[in-house]
């Protein structure tokens, strides 16, 4: 990822092989040139808390996040993004494993943007990476 | 004739004929009469004539004389002359009448003079009995006081009689008190109730012999001392208040407090106390109620242990439940993602180094990516097998029938290819979560569907029965059946009596039946024979009967 293009995507991911797969769904739809991937939640506030305090939205147009992160926890991500004034207008996707309905009821309670489980089929999983950031990033007008 | 009239009562008794209340009234005193002149000799004929008359005779010799007498004694009778000095007879009449005493004693009139019919009036408005014309007739003045004598004679014996009535009554009223009393203590003595007689004022009274036995005062101890004294410090406040009460209202009042034994320790006595405001005093009588009391306590301190015990318990559930919960959670995350990684290299190496590969290579990684959806499989199954287990049942009215169909036309579209024949009944309504009776409906009737598979036309039959207390649907298939040694098998996780080459499943399903089946308080079990088809079987209790489905 050359340091000129500008942080589109964040992409919080802990597991190297889901984060791999997505760069691969993304390259495959020439969305991949923005996006700037942390490993943890802790990396992930760092990156959007820049001055600790208040968020910096810069060039972000979406964050992909996992919940179950170490350190702290995609759940605490997303309720921090959603709370500060300038980074809750960038769409928040969750992007997890977990199908658990407690799950999904906390994040929409938090505002998430939408909540996605990553399929388990590699060309679904492709697909759906891929139509999530044609939409995110191409289809839907955010509020900038 | 009088005095034979008592003779019956007097000698009715030894006792009483000589009990000194029948004599107070002298039996000797006897009948007085007055006579009233002032002529010496007049006075002595007429003591004369009434002296065999058995009376008392007392003279006197003026109208004033007559009052002084009358004022010592009663007459039965006066003859009072109208002549006489200072005041005269019709006056000393009016003085006699006067008095209270003396106003029904007869007079009899004596006079000399022709009686005039003024005189005579005057001597009736005074009040005579009679009138006597002297020269008098020593039988006629016989035969009048003589009346007057009897008659007083039977008033006096009447009298008597009535008297001795009195006192025999009274004597006999005394005897039944005596043995009311005597039966009273008797009752006092042998209760083996505590009982007590308090004052209003909140002193004891009495007490009875068990205040002895059971308290170690002798009742002569606790006589005149405080009630409440003998109280425990702590029912003093209860104690006092229940006898304000029974002072204020009518009716028995109940209550419990420790009393003080002698040797200083207490023992729980129920009391019951009831008021006598006419006589102020409160009855109460006392049981001792100490082991009652212990055996209270201790099922209190044995329920509060099994309470203790209980949530003890119900937390050591729930942590279970909880570490059960995470666990799932951590299947769902932490088994899907490396298969998604394993999916997804294998898929990448096959779409972009595909040139690399023989055909060996490929077969390889077509097996991996079999396996891989496999295990998916498992995943997700295990899953909703888990969240099945703590899913809240929703119960309602179900229609079993409408449930049915849906299912089978679901599987009939699914195995286009099939011929399958389902039989559907009319089957009762269960009362149950609809959306878990549709999940062991698809698993029993897609087992039917599928172990069924070898057969030309599949036979589905699905009906219903009613039992005690339950309701018993059966889903019956002509399919390849199983060995009946391993019914009992069949419903635990990942059991399997075909292999997966054969017949493709997890094993879940029918763990999945029993659960729900199980939360729902029914039965499930299955019977077959190899080669000739299988059934299955499943209860749930009827509507209203329902015991509460446990978490299986």
């Amino acid at each position: 990822m050359p340091a000129s293009q500008p942080e589109e995507i964040l992409l919080v991911e802990d597991n190297s092989c889901d984060a791999e797969m997505t760069v691969w769904a993304l390259e495959k739809n020439q969305l991949s040139r923005g996006l700037h991937r942390v490993k943890d939640g802790a990396e992930a506030l760092t990156f959007l808390f820049p001055q600790g305090g208040s968020g910096s939205a810069g060039s972000l147009k979406a964050v992909l996040l996992d919940i179950k992160l170490p350190l702290v926890d995609g759940i605490e991500v997303l309720k921090r993004i959603k709370s500060d004034p300038e980074l809750k207008r960038v769409p928040v996707i969750i992007l997890t494993s977990s199908s658990e309905p407690k799950d999904r009821e906390v994040c929409y309670a938090l505002g998430v943007n939408s909540y996605v489980v990553k399929p388990l089929e590699f060309e679904e999983f492709v697909s759906t990476v891929g139509l999530l950031a044609r939409y995110w990033l191409k289809v839907n007008c955010s509020c900038q | 004739m009088a005095r034979k009239s008592i003779d019956p009562v007097k000698g009715r008794t030894k006792a009483q004929a000589s009990s000194p209340a029948a004599s107070r009234i002298p039996r000797d005193s006897r009948i007085s009469v007055l006579l009233v002149d002032d002529r010496a000799e007049d006075l002595m004929v007429l003591e004369a004539i009434l002296g065999d008359l058995d009376v008392q005779l007392v003279k006197a010799s003026s109208g004033e004389e007559a009052l002084r007498c009358l004022l010592d004694r009663d007459f039965s009778a006066i003859l009072l002359d109208v002549h006489l000095p200072g005041m005269n007879g019709f006056e000393t009449a009016e003085m006699i009448r006067k008095r209270e005493r003396s106003r029904a004693t007869p007079i009899i009139f004596l006079t000399a003079e022709e009686s005039s019919p003024g005189s005579l009036q005057h001597a009736y408005a005074v009040g005579a009995a009679d009138f006597i014309m002297k020269p008098i007739s020593a039988e006629a003045i016989r035969s009048k006081v003589s009346v007057f004598v009897e008659l007083a004679r039977t008033m006096r014996e009447v009298r008597i009689q009535a008297e001795q009535l009195r006192r025999m009554e009274d004597r006999q009223h005394r005897q039944l008190l005596a043995q009311v009393t005597e039966q009273r203590n008797r009752i006092f003595a042998l209760s083996p109730d505590l009982i007590c007689i308090a004052g209003f004022d909140g002193n004891i009274r009495e007490g009875n012999p068990p205040w002895e036995e059971t308290l170690g005062w002798t009742p002569a101890r606790v006589t005149g001392r405080p009630f409440l004294e003998f109280v425990h410090p702590d029912d003093r406040p209860s104690t006092g208040e229940a006898l304000a009460r029974l002072k204020k209202e009518p009716g028995a009042i109940s209550f419990e407090n420790r009393f003080q034994r002698a040797g200083g320790d207490y023992v729980w006595l129920a009391w019951t106390g009831t008021p006598y405001p006419s006589e102020r005093l409160i009855y109460a009588v006392a049981r001792d109620v100490s082991e009652a009391k212990r055996a209270a306590v201790e099922a209190l301190r044995l329920n509060v242990e099994l309470e203790r015990r209980v949530s003890e318990r119900t937390a050591q559930l729930e942590s279970a439940n909880k570490e059960l919960e995470s666990f799932s959670y951590s299947v769902s995350h932490d088994l899907r993602a490396p298969l998604r990684a394993i999916e997804g290299f294998t898929r990448r190496l096959v779409d972009r180094h595909a040139a690399g590969l023989d055909a060996e290579g490929r077969r390889l990684t077509e097996v991996v990516l079999t396996n891989t959806r496999r295990m998916a499989q498992l995943i997700d199954d295990l899953l909703a097998f888990s969240r099945m287990g703590r899913a809240e049942l929703n119960r309602s009215r179900v229609d079993m029938t409408t449930l049915a169909r849906a299912v089978s036309d679901e599987l009939r579209s699914a195995n286009a290819g099939r011929k399958i024949d389902f039989r559907i009944g009319d089957l009762a309504p269960a009362w149950g979560d609809k959306a878990l009776l549709r999940q062991v409906l698809t698993n029993l009737l897609g087992n039917a569907v599928k172990y069924t598979r070898p057969r030309e036309t599949a036979v589905i039959e699905f009906s219903s029965r009613q039992e005690k207390g339950e309701t018993v649907w059966t889903i019956r298939d002509n399919g390849v059946g199983f060995e009946e040694a391993f019914a009992s098998k069949l419903f635990g996780v990942f059991q399997r009596l075909h292999s997966s080459e054969e017949f493709e499943g997890t094993g879940v399903g029918l763990a999945l039946v029993q659960r729900v089946i199980l939360r729902h308080g029914g039965r499930v079990w299955a019977e077959g024979r190899m080669g000739t088809g299988a059934a299955f079987h499943f209860s749930l209790p009827t509507e209203g009967q329902g015991h509460a489905g446990k978490p299986a």
